[in-house]
């Protein structure tokens, strides 16, 4: 017997705000590269080879911040939330699905970092007693609305078997 | 009943602001220190000076921050805090799942009539859930009143910890049972270890050096040097000893006069000598059981048997109470029939599939990719050629522990139980039912899934955070069965 996958997939502006971080990233680490290129000519006097070891790093980085890693998160994670559990499946390299009881959720919270702030999205972070999952960049009124229903089943539903 | 937002009390800031003043007295000193002793003298200007300056600034700016952006209102069951600078965080604790409220309040709060709001929700993680730091105690009152006042109704109809398989009736009371002296003399034996030299060791060359005068330090070495190799090895060697026996004895002394009881549905664990420690616990707090062998355990035949209890009741052992230092493997089925409602053999597990043995034989040999590196260092450096039958000799006990790893692992679904077993150096094994189990999670890296494998993880309460056992590489088809065992939906069938 197969299980099927979660069936809600990211949000599509989710890949903006990655690719937004990842262009920042990028940009940053195009800085210190330069940073230490300014240094080294006036200092350091170390060989250029090493800032082009920087600057390829830095491509190298910023190509998978920016292209890579967003379209595998879009292909791989997605959340499904049906009335007795929690179904995340998230991770890039290794892939982790994790069901959570809703019995078992504790409390649920919302985060926004500056970048998702921009985009009008969350992250919805939810906690058991052990342990805390996140389902990222929701829109806000989903993720309003998400909590809402988990904090409702949650606090119902019966320790029954 | 509801309060509108408000923010804590700004002395808050003023309590941050000294409780960080006392982490930065030590670093602060030690800089004074090194700074004076290039300038001959205590010095408090130039750089020192500027930077305290600035530090302070910037983190008082910080605490008015943090302060301006913490604010807490109560509405309709639920308490809504809000915090964070640049980061926003919204929590909602909601009044069913709150476990305990405390108030603290020192001098000064109780001058001004603050309290800090400490509340733990259901679940036995370290720190409290929330941590309002100067509340005035008319709302922390309330919020008090609110949040506990259908505790009653709670605790009878959805109970706040997990009622599960292994309460008992009152048919199966009192049962008592006393550990023979000569298993705690082995068990001291078998967890006896050199660790408290090595404390002493650590200790002393943190410390010591700097204290002793020169000339007591050439003298010790003097006196070193003229007896040799052997003179040092002996003392290394009666240290090992001396501390091993102290260690066993401390456990010994530890443990004497264990006893085991049960009165209806509450266990009693007593043990100690010269300080008795008493644990008592209700057998619906069990959140799950575990038996590990360490390998001279099971070499003799035995092992401990620690019980995962919500909210924790031994600080030892990461929160696990161990409930019975050293049985017999042929006891362990009986004694946990009587102890709780388990009537399973736990030894009966389901196998990992042998596809997996080349990976737990690669992840055992993985730590020491850094022998060919050693290799080539004595190959060019010494030019040893016989080398490689020492490789050979280091390998070999690793490939046995890959393979000890891969027999080890195991599962087994019955009814609400979750057996569990996987290696490390000792055999561990985990029985949990399936209400505790606090989330369910299965991992697979590119290579398990091209070879259809999953690597499971199970999560349990602890008394501090939650409690992860993982089993590595099982077959998709019994990660899917154990899937489908928790899960409550209707599955479609592919």
């Amino acid at each position: 017997m197969q299980i099927n996958k979660p069936k809600n997939k990211m949000n599509p502006k989710a890949k903006k705000a990655w690719i937004i971080g990842g262009i920042i990233d990028l940009i940053v680490y195009l800085l210190i590269t330069l940073a230490f290129f300014i240094l080294n000519r006036m200092f350091f006097e170390l060989s250029n080879f090493i800032t082009l070891v920087l600057l390829s790093i830095s491509i190298i980085l910023g190509i998978f911040e920016i292209i890579i890693i967003p379209n595998i998160r879009m292909y791989h994670w997605c959340y499904e939330i049906s009335e007795n559990e929690v179904d995340i499946q998230n991770g890039i390299i290794v892939i982790r699905r994790a069901l959570i009881p809703m019995a078992r959720i504790q409390h649920v919270d919302t985060e926004r970092g500056p970048i998702l702030r921009y985009f009008n999205l969350s992250t919805l972070s939810i906690s058991t007693a052990g342990s805390t999952h996140k389902i990222p960049a929701l829109h806000n009124d989903e993720a309003l609305e998400l909590r809402n229903k988990i904090s409702k089943l949650a606090g119902v539903s019966e320790d029954d078997v | 009943m509801m309060f509108s937002e408000k923010r804590i009390h700004p002395i808050s800031m003023l309590n941050s602001f000294i409780d960080g003043a006392k982490q930065m007295v030590f670093p602060f000193i030690v800089i004074l220190f090194s700074q004076s002793k290039a300038t001959g003298g205590f010095y408090l200007g130039g750089y020192l000076l500027y930077s305290s300056i600035a530090v302070i600034i910037v983190y008082s700016l910080y605490l008015f921050l943090k302060w301006y952006f913490l604010k807490y209102s109560y509405n309709d069951g639920i308490l809504f805090i809000k915090s964070g600078i640049f980061i926003k965080k919204e929590r909602y604790i909601k009044k069913e799942r709150v476990q305990t409220i405390n108030f603290k309040a020192g001098i000064i709060f109780r001058i001004f009539d603050l309290v800090i709001l400490e509340i733990e929700t259901a679940g036995g993680i370290e720190e409290p859930e929330v941590n309002l730091p100067a509340i005035k105690k008319e709302y922390a009152e309330i919020i008090r009143e609110n949040l506990t006042k259908k505790e009653a109704k709670i605790t009878s109809k959805e109970d706040i910890l997990p009622e599960d398989k292994y309460s008992n009736d009152n048919e199966k009371n009192n049962t008592y049972l006393k550990v023979p002296m000569n298993r705690i003399v082995l068990n001291g034996i078998a967890s006896g270890g050199v660790g408290i030299i090595f404390t002493v060791i650590g200790l002393f060359f943190s410390f010591g050096i700097d204290i002793i005068p020169e000339g007591i330090l050439e003298n010790t070495m003097n006196f070193f040097s003229r007896f040799g190799m052997m003179a040092i090895t002996s003392i290394i060697l009666l240290a090992l000893i001396i501390s091993w026996t102290i260690s066993v004895i401390n456990s010994i002394i530890k443990n004497s006069e264990f006893s085991i009881s049960k009165h209806g549905d509450e266990i009693e664990i007593a043990k100690g000598l010269i300080e008795r420690k008493e644990l008592s616990f209700k057998t619906h707090r069990i959140q799950g059981i575990k038996i590990i062998e360490s390998p001279i355990r099971q070499l003799l035949g035995y092992s401990v048997i620690e019980f995962i209890i919500a909210g924790g009741v031994d600080e030892e052992n990461q929160g696990n109470t161990i409930v019975h230092p050293m049985i017999k493997k042929s006891e362990i089925n009986d004694f946990l029939g009587t102890l709780t409602d388990l009537d399973k053999n736990i030894f009966d597990l389901n196998n990992i599939p042998k596809r997996s043995l080349k990976r737990y034989l690669i992840r055992s040999l993985l730590p020491f990719l850094v022998i060919p590196i050693i290799n080539l260092i004595l190959i060019f450096n010494f030019n040893i050629n016989s080398i490689i039958w020492l490789n050979l000799l280091i390998v070999l006990p690793f490939i046995f522990f890959g393979y000890l790893r891969f027999k080890a692992g195991g599962y087994l679904i019955d009814d609400n139980t979750l057996i569990l077993r996987n290696r490390l150096f000792s055999k561990r094994t985990i029985i949990v039912n399936k209400k505790n189990i606090q989330h369910l999670s299965f991992s697979s890296n590119l290579f398990q899934r091209v070879k259809k494998l999953r690597t499971i993880s199970i999560c349990t309460l602890s008394s501090m955070l939650g409690l992860e056992f993982s089993l590595k590489d099982i077959d998709l088809k019994d990660a899917d069965k154990i899937w489908t065992w928790l899960s409550r939906k209707e599955h479609n069938t592919n």
